[in-house]
């Protein structure tokens, strides 16, 4: 473990591989699923495997919310006794509110120099910034050079994502197209895309394979590319195929893999496979 | 419109005949508006008496794109706009006329005799009286303009028609004392032109047909040489497709209103429907098929067709004028001018949940057959839907009054039927909104077009993709053969089932079941990821589900999906891709 002079923080909803979280001493704080009167923090209380169990046998779509604020103090607390610097780095604040929560933390402790970043994304396009963020604290940059790092990448950010159905998204209620495509009365598989907080639709086609094909052209379609995630949420075996194809496009940096956790697949959906995508 | 009219006429205007003629052996030097009209008009009546001969001639044993109905609703809509002019100069009728074939052309052959009509109205521009050297002129400027209506011109159509008749109108000029005897040699110039569009176009000699499109221009000339003649134009050729006519001069005593509209309904009986709107009124119009039935009558009381109409299906297109007012409005009889009829705005098919529409600046308009197609086309975001494509084309004015029926300035339009896609590119010529036309030629070209559009992509973009996604999906359709052919080396027997792939014609048999294996073995399912089959007329969704069970058994790897398309004359649309 680093013994370096700068915490880093995230939170659950970005899909940050727990072993990596480990070797890169990153903290991440669980968010909370709920599932009719029964809440679980993400991952600690409530593995992956699991909650996909229990998402595709409900009928009740389970929320999802903010870590409370309390949560959020008590971790800075708990880092605040090794450095009294943090840089917490968030999914996107126009989509959760994970990170006014994490502000309001803050506030609360003044005592402690503690700069948000909002990543205007989700998932390991979160997790990334992270990692970076670890890298570079690592090296010994300043909190305020790593901040301006970060805000360099974020415009260079993207998830694209094949979904395997359309209703968790429609029932999140976070997207109101999508409720056009629900009335489609013959069966349409989305890649869509998140770019600056805003959730695009990129194709619509028919057949699972074509979206997966379609969504692999989208991230090569994007530029050249600096870090790539392949995520999941409970489609392991369309992860693989996806990652045979892409096989040989992997950058130097090669490909982190993970499997979308409860946030995340609640509103995509079990089966959908998406790339994080950092270009250069 | 009598013969004594036309003397009359001819004593008003002296120049405009010579000597005493009457229509019946008429020898004139010259013609005027009035007396183009009345050739016109028996070019129509003529053109009626063949409708059935010409919907015939198609090249496929198809039950659509009928080019006998489609020229006469062409003709019909042209005859329309000039019916009440009362201009003595050729120049204004014969621009009113091009402009009612312009806006009422139907099918490719409709839209390449708007066309003609065009090219004629253009070379007359200023003409007083139409005389032989004049019509030669017209002639020409025609077949130009025809040629230049369509991107790659095919001989042995239409087309070869035109300009053989507009070649021999040069040599006729010269030695025709007259404008019969010039029409003569046209016309004789015409027929052989049509007699030889099967060594021309080898599809037609396959199918033993000459080509309808050329034949039905070639009646309309003929039609206007009878007149010349004095010849009836009202032989009855086909008991069940007699039309009484329209009559020019007004309306008849005691008949006030001109009633149009198009119904759409189930099992429709055409025969039914003509006998009985025909006890309503006079000038009685009804053609159509089980699905859709165009009706034009004159009637003391327009509620009474409309009434019976709504009985028996829907209604859209429903046009009522007041003939007595606008009569007295031609005769310039010191009323205020009459507002145009104003056309009830095109409806879809069936009213539509409305989906939640995406923000687009595009709008979409499709010709799409069948309620179930249509809702299958509304759920992914088409705007506006006219109804037809497999029944009946749509003109130029119907695809024109579903795009200004949308709030968007920018309109694609998928014709969805190689039979509208040229309609579609006149609408587009007519519009002061930017309309692109995406020439998808079936319904499964229409369904992949429509989700290739995206709605945060700019105009140009989306034609592109919608353009590309035409080639990425194999149509397969299956209908039953209209007669026996023998085609592509396949023998088919009228009423047998026949299976068209991506517009050819493939397979035929004798049960739906063997015709689409078939088109599926030729479609190479098995490479395939997903097949759908929309099925229509004569099918239930039982039907349709234990044919999908027996592909799903077929081709195990595939995906099998079924939709409702009820769409006429077509048992199985299918797609593979």
């Amino acid at each position: 473990m680093s013994e370096r002079e700068i915490g880093i923080v995230t939170d659950s909803a970005a899909d940050l591989p727990p072993a990596l979280a480990h070797q890169w001493d990153i903290t991440v704080i669980p968010c909370l699923i709920t599932f009719g009167s029964e809440t679980y923090r993400d991952e600690i209380e409530l593995p992956r495997q699991a909650f996909y169990q229990r998402l595709r046998a409900t009928k009740i779509l389970p929320t999802t919310s903010a870590p409370s604020v309390g949560t959020f103090v008590e971790a800075y607390r708990e880092l605040g006794r090794r450095t009294r610097t943090i840089i917490s780095i968030h999914v996107a604040s126009a989509l959760t509110n994970i990170y006014n929560v994490a502000r309001l933390a803050a506030e609360s402790l003044p005592e402690l120099d503690i700069h948000l970043v909002d990543s205007r994304q989700v998932s390991m396009c979160t997790g990334m910034l992270a990692l970076t963020a670890a890298r570079l604290a690592n090296e010994g940059l300043s909190a305020a050079d790593i901040i301006a790092r970060l805000q360099e990448l974020l415009p260079r950010l993207r998830l694209v994502a094949a979904l395997d159905t359309l209703e968790y998204l429609h029932r999140g209620g976070r997207v109101s197209w999508v409720a056009s495509m629900l009335s489609s009365l013959i069966d349409l598989k989305l890649v869509v895309e998140l770019k600056d907080a805003s959730l695009r639709l990129l194709d619509k086609v028919r057949g699972r394979r074509k979206s997966l094909l379609r969504m692999i052209q989208h991230v090569l379609e994007s530029g050249p590319l600096e870090q790539v995630a392949l995520l999941h949420a409970d489609a392991a075996e369309d992860a693989a195929e996806v990652r045979r194809l892409f096989a040989s496009y992997t950058p130097p940096s090669g490909i982190i893999e993970t499997e979308a956790g409860a946030t995340i697949g609640t509103h995509a959906g079990p089966g959908a496979v998406g790339f994080c995508i950092l270009t250069r | 419109m009598s013969n004594n009219d036309i003397a009359r006429d001819a004593d008003n205007q002296p120049m405009a005949a010579s000597g005493t003629a009457v229509a019946g052996g008429a020898d004139w030097k010259t013609c005027d508006g009035q007396q183009l009209k009345a050739m016109v008009q028996a070019g129509l009546a003529w053109l009626n008496q063949h409708i059935p001969l010409i919907n015939a001639l198609n090249v496929f044993p198809v039950p659509d794109g009928d080019t006998g109905t489609n020229m006469y609703l062409t003709l019909e809509a042209a005859w329309q706009e000039i019916a009440g002019r009362p201009e003595r100069s050729v120049a204004p009728i014969t621009e009113a006329l091009a402009h009612g074939a312009l806006m009422g052309a139907r099918g490719n052959s409709g839209v390449i005799l708007s066309q003609i009509f065009r090219g004629m109205a253009q070379a007359l521009h200023d003409a007083e009286l139409l005389d032989t050297n004049l019509l030669a002129r017209a002639l020409q400027q025609a077949s130009a303009t025809a040629y230049k209506a369509v991107i790659r011109p095919v001989e042995g159509t239409i087309l070869t028609v035109a300009r053989r008749a507009a070649e021999a109108s040069v040599l006729a000029a010269e030695t025709a004392g007259n404008l019969r005897e010039m029409m003569a040699l046209v016309v004789e110039a015409a027929r052989k032109a049509v007699e030889e569009t099967p060594s021309l176009l080898p599809v037609l000699a396959e199918a033993g047909v000459v080509d309808a499109g050329g034949q039905g221009l070639y009646v309309i000339l003929e039609g206007m040489l009878r007149y010349l003649r004095g010849e009836s134009v009202e032989a009855v050729l086909e008991p069940e497709e007699e039309v009484i006519l329209h009559h020019p001069e007004g309306p008849e005593e005691g008949y006030g209103y001109d009633v149009q509209f198009i119904l759409t309904g189930e099992n429709l009986d055409v025969d039914r429907i003509r006998a009985d709107i025909d006890a309503m009124g006079v000038s009685t119009l009804v053609v159509g098929d089980s699905r859709t039935v165009k009706v034009h009558v004159h009637t003391p009381e327009p509620g009474t067709p409309l009434n019976y109409a709504a009985r028996l299906g829907s209604l859209s297109k429903v046009i009522v004028e007041n003939m007595q007012e606008q009569y007295e409005e031609f005769r310039g009889a010191g009323r205020a001018a009459v507002p145009p009829p104003t056309p009830v705005p095109f409806q879809s098919v069936a009213p539509q949940p409305p989906a939640p529409a995406l923000v687009s600046d595009i709008g979409i308009v499709a010709v799409v057959p069948g309620e179930g197609l249509a809702k299958v086309f509304k759920s992914l975001g088409t705007s506006a839907i006219v109804p037809g494509g497999q029944t009946m084309n749509p003109s130029t004015e119907e695809l024109l009054s579903a795009v200004e029926s949308l709030a968007q300035k920018k309109v694609i339009i998928l014709p969805n039927n190689k039979n509208v896609v040229l309609t579609a590119q006149q609408a587009k010529s007519l519009s002061d909104r930017d309309i692109r036309v995406v020439p998808s030629t079936n319904i499964p070209q229409g369904i992949s077009a429509l989700l290739a559009f995206n709605y945060q992509s700019d105009l140009d973009t989306n034609v592109e993709l919608m353009t590309e996604a035409l080639g990425n999906i194999q149509a397969a359709e299956v209908t039953r053969a209209v007669r026996s052919v023998k085609i592509n080396g396949l023998q088919v027997e009228e009423g047998q089932y026949i299976g068209l792939l991506n517009g050819d014609l493939v397979s035929a048999g004798e049960t739906l079941t063997d015709v689409v294996l078939d088109l599926l073995e030729k479609m190479g399912a098995e490479e395939l990821e997903i097949i759908t089959l929309y099925y229509g007329e004569g099918v239930s969704a039982e039907d349709a589900r234990a044919l999908a069970d027996l592909i799903a058994e077929r081709y195990p790897d595939q995906e099998i999906e079924v939709v409702e398309g009820d769409q006429p004359h077509y048992p199985y649309i299918i797609s593979g891709e």
